[in-house]
Parts: C-alpha cells; sequence; structure tokens
C-alpha cells in the first residue's frame, strides 16, 4: 500500500460554525501522521470538515477515505448521524489500491 | 413481717403479672395449698407445721378464706381420690378471692368476684368467666430492669442464698423430726410435679413448690419471696416457693394466646396427703404422654406416608425430567445434524448453469467505452454506501489497470444487495419468515488493516453499528473481508452459515491465508464468546482461479465475491475472462446493481 503523504502540520481549530456551545463537540481527524481537531455543530454535514481537512493537508478529495468506528463517512454524514461523541475520532484513509505486478 | 426488697418486689410482680395472664387460676387443675403464693410473699406465710398467716391489710376476708381453704383442705384428706381432684379443683375459687394488691398489675381477664361471699356466688362467678370470651394476653410485660434481676446473681447473693440455706436446713431438720412420711428420708427438697415438659407436654407446664433447697441447687432458681418472719407462734419460716429460671423462661417463650396450665404444690403436702394427687397427676401425666406418644407415633405414620408419596411423586418427576432430557437431546442431535447437513449444503458449491462471464450487450459496451473517456473529477455513478464514484474510480477498470478500494468496496456492496435479495426470494418461496439479520455482510477493505493493527476488540464499535452485536453473527451466513495487502487483492470469506473461514488469494498465498484465518479466529472469539467453538470451524483451504498477470488481483475478488454469494464454484472462470469481467463490473456499477440486465438469475 502506498504511504501516506506527509504535507501539512497539525492544523488549528477549525470552526465552521462558531455559535452555541452546547451543541458543538470536538472531533480529531488523523491519518496517523497528523491529527486536526475540529469544532462543528452535531448537524453540520462532515463534508465541510473532510473539505477542510483535505485543503490543509493538500490531498485529493477523492483520494483519501475517512472512516469512523470502521465504516466509511460519506459527504452527506453529520455527527448527529453517525452519533458522534464529543472528542471522537474520524481516520483518515488512502486510496486502496492493488494488482500485484 | 421482714420487710420484703424492692428487688423481691419486682421479681414478684413480674411472676404475678404472668401468672393470671397465663389464666393460672381459670384454667383447670390448681391444687393449691393454704400457702396462698399468689397473694404475695409479704401478707402470707406457712410454717413447716402447716400455720398459715395472712396479713390483713393485703387481702380481703383473708381470715375467712383461710378458714375455707383449711376446711377444703380437711375435706380433700377425706374424702376418695376421685373426690379430691374434684375438689382441689374448687380450690381454685377460693384462691380467687384474693384480689391482687394494687403493686400488682391489673389483669383485665380475672373473674370478677365483687359482691361474692358465698361459694355459689363464686362459682357463678367463674362459670360467667369461663363463658366469657376468653382474652389471652401474652405474659406480662416487664421492665428489662426485673429481668435481669432474675437472671443476675451476684456474689453477694449466693453468700446470702447460702446463708439462708443454712438457716433452711435447720428449718428442714425441724420439718423432718415431725414428719412421719417414709419419703421425708428422701428429703424434703421435691419438685412434685415435673415443671416443665416442653415438647412433650406442650400446654401443661407444672410449677412446682419446692422446698428451699431446690433454689441452693439450681443458681438460676428464682426466690421471689425471702423468709418470711415468724408472725404469731414465732416459729422459723420457711421461704414460699421458688421458681426456675428454666421454667420461666420456657413460659415466656410460649407463643401468645396459648393457655398455659399451672399446677401449684406444696412440698410438704405432696410428701403426705397430696402424694395420692400427685401420683394420680403423674398417672395423668403420663397418660398424656402416653397419649402423646400415640398422637406422635400417628404423626410419624403419617409423616412417613407423606414421605412415600413424596418420593413416589419425585420419582415420577425424574422419570418425566429425564424423558424431557432425553427428548430434548434428540431434538438437539436431530437439529446439530440438520444444522450439519445445512452447513454442508452451504459449504458446496456447483458449476454455473451458463458462463459466469458473458460478453456485455452492444449498449452497454457503448456506455462502458464513454466513461472510459470522462475525466477524472466526473462523478460517473453511486456506490451503495453512498460515496460518489468518479471517473478516476471506473478508469481503474480499463485492462491492465489496478482496481482501488471504491470499485472493490462498491462491487462487493452490489453482490450482498443481489445475494440478499436472492436469498429473501428462496425463503420467500419457503414459506419463511424473513430475517432480521441480512445473510450477506461486508467489511470494508479497512476493516482487516485495523483488525491487524487494532486488534478484535476495536471493531466491538463497528459491530454495533452494523447492528450485528455478539452471537448475532452466527446468524449471518456469509461476511466478506475485502484485503488489500502489499498492493494485492484477495477476498477473506468468514461463514458462520457454514462455519468455514475462506481465504480466496488468486495467488495461492498459504502465509496470508493461515494469518487471515487466525486473525479472523480472534476476531469471532471477541464476538461469539462462549459460542465460539474452535473445533466447529473449519478452514476449507478452497482453491479459485489462478492469477498470472500483474494486475487483475482485483477483479479476480470481485468474481470470488460473486461466486461466494451465488454459491457457484470459484474455479468456474478462468483468468483470460477478466477483461471481459472488467466490462462486466463497470457496467454493474453503472446500472447500480445486478438488477435488468444483469439479473443473476440465469445463474
Amino acid at each position: 500500500m502506498s504511504g501516506s503523504e506527509n504535507g501539512g502540520s497539525p492544523g488549528p481549530q477549525e470552526k465552521p460554525e462558531g455559535n452555541g456551545q452546547s451543541e458543538h463537540l470536538n472531533i480529531k481527524v488523523t491519518d496517523n501522521n497528523n491529527e486536526v481537531f475540529f469544532k462543528i455543530k452535531r448537524t453540520t454535514a462532515l463534508k465541510k470538515l473532510m473539505d477542510a481537512f483535505c485543503e490543509r493537508q493538500g490531498k485529493a478529495p477523492n483520494s483519501v477515505r475517512f472512516l469512523f468506528d470502521g465504516s466509511r463517512v460519506q459527504a452527506t454524514d453529520s455527527p448527529d448521524s453517525l452519533d458522534m461523541a464529543d472528542g471522537d475520532t474520524l481516520e483518515v484513509h488512502q486510496e486502496q489500491i492493488g494488482g500485484r505486478i | 413481717m421482714e420487710r420484703v426488697s424492692a428487688n423481691t418486689f419486682k421479681v414478684w410482680e413480674w411472676m404475678t403479672g404472668f401468672v393470671p395472664v397465663t389464666r393460672l387460676v381459670a384454667a383447670i387443675h390448681y391444687i393449691f395449698v393454704p400457702t396462698i403464693v399468689f397473694q404475695g410473699v409479704q401478707t402470707t406465710t406457712v410454717h413447716p407445721d402447716g400455720e398459715i398467716a395472712v396479713k390483713r391489710q393485703q387481702t380481703r376476708d383473708g381470715d375467712k378464706v383461710v378458714a375455707q381453704i383449711l376446711e377444703r383442705i380437711e375435706q380433700l384428706k377425706t374424702s376418695k381420690r376421685k373426690q379430691k381432684i374434684k375438689n382441689i379443683k374448687e380450690k381454685i375459687t377460693i384462691n380467687r378471692l384474693y384480689p391482687a394488691p394494687d403493686f400488682y398489675r391489673p389483669c383485665p381477664n380475672s373473674v370478677d368476684y365483687t359482691g361474692c361471699t358465698t361459694d355459689a356466688d363464686f362459682a357463678r362467678a367463674i362459670e360467667e368467666y369461663h363463658q366469657s370470651p376468653i382474652v389471652i394476653k401474652p405474659y406480662a410485660r416487664t421492665s428489662k430492669v426485673s429481668r435481669k434481676m432474675i437472671i443476675r446473681t451476684t456474689e453477694k447473693d449466693v453468700a446470702k442464698r447460702r446463708e439462708k440455706k443454712e438457716k433452711l436446713r435447720m428449718v428442714r431438720g425441724i420439718t423432718r423430726t415431725g414428719s412421719e412420711s417414709p419419703e421425708d428420708a428422701e428429703g424434703p427438697n421435691i419438685i412434685p410435679y415435673p415443671l416443665c415438659i416442653p415438647g412433650s407436654w406442650p400446654d401443661l407446664c407444672g410449677f412446682g413448690v419446692a422446698c428451699p433447697e431446690s433454689s441452693a441447687n439450681t443458681m438460676s432458681s428464682i426466690v421471689p419471696s425471702t423468709t418470711a418472719t415468724p408472725v404469731a407462734t414465732g416459729q422459723q419460716p420457711i421461704p414460699i416457693m421458688s421458681v426456675p429460671c428454666s421454667l420461666m423462661r420456657t413460659l415466656r417463650s410460649l407463643p401468645r394466646n396459648r393457655t398455659v396450665e399451672l399446677r401449684v404444690f406444696r412440698a410438704e403436702e405432696l410428701d403426705g396427703k397430696l402424694r395420692d394427687v400427685r401420683d394420680s397427676l403423674l398417672e395423668e401425666k403420663d397418660l398424656l404422654i402416653k397419649s402423646d406418644y400415640k398422637t406422635k407415633k400417628e404423626e410419624e405414620l403419617k409423616k412417613s406416608r407423606i414421605e412415600e408419596e413424596l418420593k413416589l411423586r419425585e420419582k415420577e418427576e425424574k422419570a418425566a425430567e429425564e424423558q424431557r432430557l432425553a427428548d430434548l437431546k434428540a431434538a438437539a442431535e436431530k437439529k446439530e445434524t440438520e444444522t450439519k447437513a445445512e452447513q454442508e449444503v452451504k459449504s458446496k458449491r456447483r458449476q454455473p448453469l451458463k458462463p459466469l462471464i458473458a460478453p456485455l450487450s452492444s449498449q452497454w459496451e457503448k456506455e462502458f467505452e464513454h466513461v472510459m473517456i470522462q475525466s477524472d473529477a466526473q462523478v460517473i455513478t453511486v456506490a451503495p454506501a453512498g460515496n460518489n464514484l468518479h471517473g478516476k474510480d471506473l478508469k481503474k477498470l480499463r485492462p491492465g489497470q489496478w482496481l482501488n478500494d471504491e470499485i472493490v468496496n462498491a462491487y462487493i456492496d452490489h453482490v450482498l444487495a443481489a445475494a440478499n435479495e436472492k436469498d429473501a426470494g428462496e425463503r420467500a418461496a419457503r414459506g419463511e419468515e424473513p430475517t432480521k439479520i441480512k445473510q450477506y455482510i461486508s467489511q470494508n477493505s479497512f476493516f482487516y488493516p485495523n483488525l491487524l493493527k487494532n486488534k478484535a476488540k476495536s471493531t466491538i464499535r463497528l459491530m454495533k453499528r452494523m447492528k450485528i452485536e455478539g452471537q448475532a453473527l452466527l446468524k449471518v451466513d456469509t461476511m466478506y473481508v475485502p484485503v488489500c495487502e502489499d498492493s494485492h487483492w484477495m477476498l477473506g470469506a468468514v461463514r458462520p452459515g457454514a462455519r468455514t473461514i475462506e481465504f480466496f488469494d488468486s495467488f495461492g498465498s498459504v502465509s496470508k491465508a493461515a494469518r487471515f484465518v487466525a486473525e479472523m479466529k480472534e476476531f469471532l472469539k471477541v464476538h461469539l464468546g462462549a459460542a465460539y467453538v474452535d473445533e466447529e470451524w473449519k478452514v476449507p483451504g478452497t482453491g479459485c482461479a489462478r492469477q498470472r498477470n500483474g494486475y487483475d488481483c482485483g477483479v479476480f475478488v470481485c468474481t470470488n465475491a460473486l461466486c461466494v454469494a451465488m454459491g457457484l464454484d470459484t474455479t468456474c472462470y478462468r483468468e483470460e475472462d477478466l477483461n471481459q469481467q472488467r466490462r462486466n463490473i463497470a457496467a454493474v456499477l453503472m446500472n447500480n446493481g445486478f438488477k435488468g440486465d444483469f439479473a443473476l438469475g440465469h445463474l
């Protein structure tokens, strides 16, 4: 499997939506090399977060897969729909490709 | 008269409080000799020669009553044996004449003797009393202090008692010399009646009046009265009575609302004239014991009968239980053979009726060619999981290209949908209810690396989200685990339905398969817990079509998944077919599944 791209450093807190306290939760996004924390609303689509992460890390959105608890996170999912809790982690995996020469 | 100490008083109060409550008087034979114990120690004294002194201020018509008593005793002496008992019974009335002094507890249960002057009056009063509803009170409540008083024996007490004993021994000597009864030689220290026969005589307790020696013999005895001073005659007094604590305890331990019969004797009387009475009473006792024995025997017989019955029933129950167990076992065996047969059927694969990989229609060929020239970012279709498949992903299906996880996962998801649909259709055809748990499930290709890295326990939450928790996994037919390792696609298939773990590697690697099997067994152990039986799980080592080129492994994985889902032999296709299969995969993805042109019914 190809190695992960090591571009970028841990990003600052990203606040796509910035008001209210209880309806926000902190989500860690990690690709084994980098950890980025995001504070987002429960109802915000995770697409925003994934796009922000890809942009920060300089990756093409369709070359990485976001997984939560081992299952694929879709662009339309939100923390609420995935039943996420404060402090949960999204794992970022690289595209898997295989053929064997 | 000697002043009675406060302690003695309390003890006495306690006792007298007790006596009426147990219906001492009204109950039955109350053989009462002139000691008038009931009246209170400080009022009555008895001398060894039988003289009685009753103090007036504490009794009503004391002298008259004593005279009556004496008369009765005279009668008792002369009457026949049968008569005696009757007469003695009558004594009750006399005895009860003495009203309780003020310091006694009031007893609402007592006979109302007001205005009684003649025997007939007394008899009527007693009759009335007998006819009135019996309200039996528990024993008198006493303060803790007084109870303690009874039990506690200090050294001082012992010394005092010894002193008394010495005094009384002298008295006894006098009594003895004055007595003609040969039994006196044995000593006057007798408790003429069994004080208490717990068990054998549940409702009867003897209440003995004994000579002081009994109190000396048993340290636990209560001596409610001190020796009374000589009254008129100036002779040595003797203590009136002593009650062993054990008796009192027994009486107290009896259930409430229970009539207790107390019989009171005086040793001197028994020695001589009342011996017959005692004998008759003892006889009665024997009779009672005998009858008790009889009832006991009967009870035993009854008990043994019941026991036998119980045993018989138990035996029957046991036999029924055994039968039930045997039935269960047979059913379980039958079920086991059935499930085994089912598993065998499931693990068997057949050849497809038509070639698995068929050429596409010209229209789909055109579609395929059209997709292959789309830009990488162009969204072509949507995978079952919901993610977009872009031109970049579909272009991996060009001949010679390596497949990526998007294609493999999406295709396997389509296979699952088709397999579940087929299964549901078969179940419906058999008239079975649709299963709650999907028969075919798949992990995505990121599952296996995670399993290797974080071990099986990390997948508990994932399975929970898939709603296949714990032993529910056993109800699943097949769980796919696509594996992408070292740039090589392989397919694992854990089949709880057939209890097999298969690993399809188009390169036929042994070590990877072994590792996969070991990891999946760990996974099963974690999720199934006690339901995991290692021997059950077989590793058939199923082969699959072999790959010789360096690019088609992803296509092998997709095709093997299809074969497993359809119950087809994984060697039913050849590597040469795979270029066509790439187009078919693309077409299925674009078609959003095995429907319409790609329905699998023909296989």
